[in-house]
């Protein structure tokens, strides 16, 4: 296997999982969530241990030992949160939150050069540069998200795990957010994995959806078939509940 | 004659609140029975509209001009405080998150009294009796025991409860706030209960929403709202089914219904705004794709076009 895979693996709020995510691909995995992205995202960044099964990235598997995992997994990692979640210490400014990660992953560089990164990165996603000298309640919640996606980011992973990234966002806020996911896709380099309730954006954004209720993926495949043509019954209570607008 | 009559109504976002929008003019009309959606995002005001309808500890929001009459056939016409003295229960506030708000040790009872403001004792039972009944009316499953603790309630369960607390009071007006906080089936399970209650009840139904969809599904009149004013407002299906103002046909394009798999989404490129700075001219035109000299110069006065209402220097579809 290519790419970021699990493997039958066991992880709290769902039963076995297997999944993989290629660079230039979106997975997104909905419905019956809760718990899973977190459970996903501390197993890859080495923080908690699978109870069962295995994953990997590429042809280098996750070992038994935690440290092995940060060593050589959780680097390639990036993780996005709800904005409310936002790891963004409230006294400190934006840009200090965004170029945190590279205190551990660059150290060779100076303050000038993490700074020059940070701001390069945040001007590719959308952002502008006098983002970096406010505070995390100075800004909108979309301008702190892209502050975060940044921070996810800087240290050139090549997966970016996203839990309910788009969660509070008015639809002008998550819009121009999705178009720079697209676009992060779009250039190859990055695979995309999100764990949400959007099933509708699920439709927009992602290549390939896996449906969960009960614990386990209940259906799989191309966005666009499961989408417009879901099978599963719990998969058609999803499309019926996004509202107002006949499926298209 | 209207259940509620708004008046060139301001309001400023209370301090501390963040970033809340203001309302600025604002008239609305709320017929008795009538489904209304309030469609805007965070800077919109319209969260301050429903703060004002539905009194919360943590947010006190103060008119700073206009008036809000409410209109109860019984008593006349009154303000907005003495009606809800008059009679508590007037206007039935929607939880923002039924699951949420009903994960509570306490017993089930407890929780349905206490959403009465001013309970007197020999109204206890009739209260709790109104509950039960409207519970199995809405589920059509009896009520669950009310000794139990609210968190035993399955989540479908505390949405039906939740609407039944709502309910066994006779409000003539119910507010909703888009229970976006809430897993997408039981947000449509507790929007749909309680808008098919409403109808069934002949009860007023006021949405607030930043999302076309839900405005779509849950309203028959619309009001369009950008930086505290109305910008479009009509039939929903008309509004909503041909939008002629620029920020509702946007907020229809980005509803998460409504997007296509594989196109970029359509937003504008300059910035949202950043609430209390209100621009020059047309508050949309910053990032409105046809702006024109005239859009920041003037600011668009709410008129009459053919069935709707339009604040608009050039709406969608005319004539030049």
């Amino acid at each position: 296997m290519s790419g970021l895979w699990f493997d039958q693996a066991v992880l709290s709020g769902a039963g076995a999982l297997s999944f993989d995510v290629a660079p230039g691909e979106h997975l997104s995995i909905v419905g019956d969530v809760e718990g899973v992205g977190e459970a996903i995202a501390a197993a890859l960044t080495g923080r908690s241990k699978l109870s069962s099964g295995r994953f990997g990235v590429g042809d280098t598997e996750a070992g038994a030992r935690l440290a092995h995992v940060r060593g050589t997994i959780r680097p390639q990692i990036g993780v996005l949160r709800p904005v409310r979640l936002a790891p963004a210490n409230p006294d400190r400014s934006l840009l200090s939150a965004i170029e945190e990660p590279l205190l551990a992953s660059a150290r060779r560089l100076d303050a000038a050069e993490r700074r020059e990164k940070a701001v390069s990165l945040l001007v590719k996603l959308g952002g502008a540069p006098g983002w970096i000298s406010l505070m995390p309640d100075q800004v909108p919640p979309l301008a702190l998200q892209t502050a975060m996606l940044a921070r996810a980011l800087i240290s050139e992973p090549g997966f970016l795990v996203a839990i309910d990234p788009l969660r509070a966002l008015d639809p002008e806020e998550a819009a121009p957010l999705m178009n720079t996911l697209q676009d992060l896709k779009g250039q190859g380099a990055l695979g995309i994995l999100m764990i949400h309730q959007d099933f509708g954006r699920a439709g927009h954004m992602a290549d390939r959806i896996q449906i969960l209720h009960g614990g386990e993926c209940v259906e799989a495949g191309p966005a666009r078939t499961i989408r417009l043509s879901p099978t599963h019954p719990y998969t058609r209570m999803l499309a019926n509940a996004v509202p107002g607008f006949a499926s298209a | 004659m209207s259940l509620l009559s708004i008046r060139d109504l301001s309001v400023d976002a209370p301090r501390g609140a963040g970033p809340a929008g203001a309302l600025d003019g604002f008239d609305l009309d709320i017929g008795a029975g009538e489904h209304v959606a309030l469609l805007g995002n965070r800077t919109s005001g319209i969260g301050l509209l429903q703060a004002l309808l539905c009194p919360r500890r943590e947010m006190k929001v103060q008119p700073a001009r206009g008036t809000l009459w409410i209109q109860n056939e019984d008593e006349g016409r009154m303000s907005l405080s003495r009606a809800l003295a008059a009679r508590p229960g007037l206007i039935a506030c929607a939880d923002d998150d039924p699951v949420a708000a009903l994960e509570d040790t306490r017993p089930l009872r407890d929780l349905v009294l206490q959403r009465h403001a001013r309970v007197r004792r020999h109204d206890r039972d009739r209260i709790l009796e109104a509950f039960r009944m409207t519970f199995q009316g809405l589920s059509g499953d009896a009520a669950p025991d009310l000794t139990a603790p609210g968190s035993d309630l399955t989540r479908r369960e505390r949405c039906v409860a939740s609407a039944a607390i709502l309910f066994s009071r006779e409000p003539r007006l119910v507010v909703s706030r888009d229970p976006q906080a809430m897993d997408p089936l039981h947000r449509t399970v507790y929007l749909s209960l309680v808008s098919t209650a409403c109808r069934d009840r002949g009860t007023a139904h006021l949405v607030v929403t930043p999302l076309a969809g839900t405005a779509a599904g849950f309203s028959d009149r619309v009001a369009v709202v950008h930086m505290g004013r109305i910008v479009e407002s009509g039939p929903t299906g008309d509004v909503l089914g041909a939008p002629r103002h620029p920020y509702t046909h946007l907020l229809r394009a980005l509803d998460p219904g409504a997007t296509r798999a594989g196109h970029r989404l359509a937003c504008p490129e300059a910035a949202l705004p950043i609430a209390g700075i209100r621009p020059e001219g047309c508050s949309f035109h910053l990032r409105c794709p046809r702006a024109l000299a005239g859009c920041f110069l003037e600011v668009p006065e709410l008129v009459d076009a053919g069935g709707r209402q339009l604040a608009c220097h050039r709406p969608i579809g005319a004539h030049q």
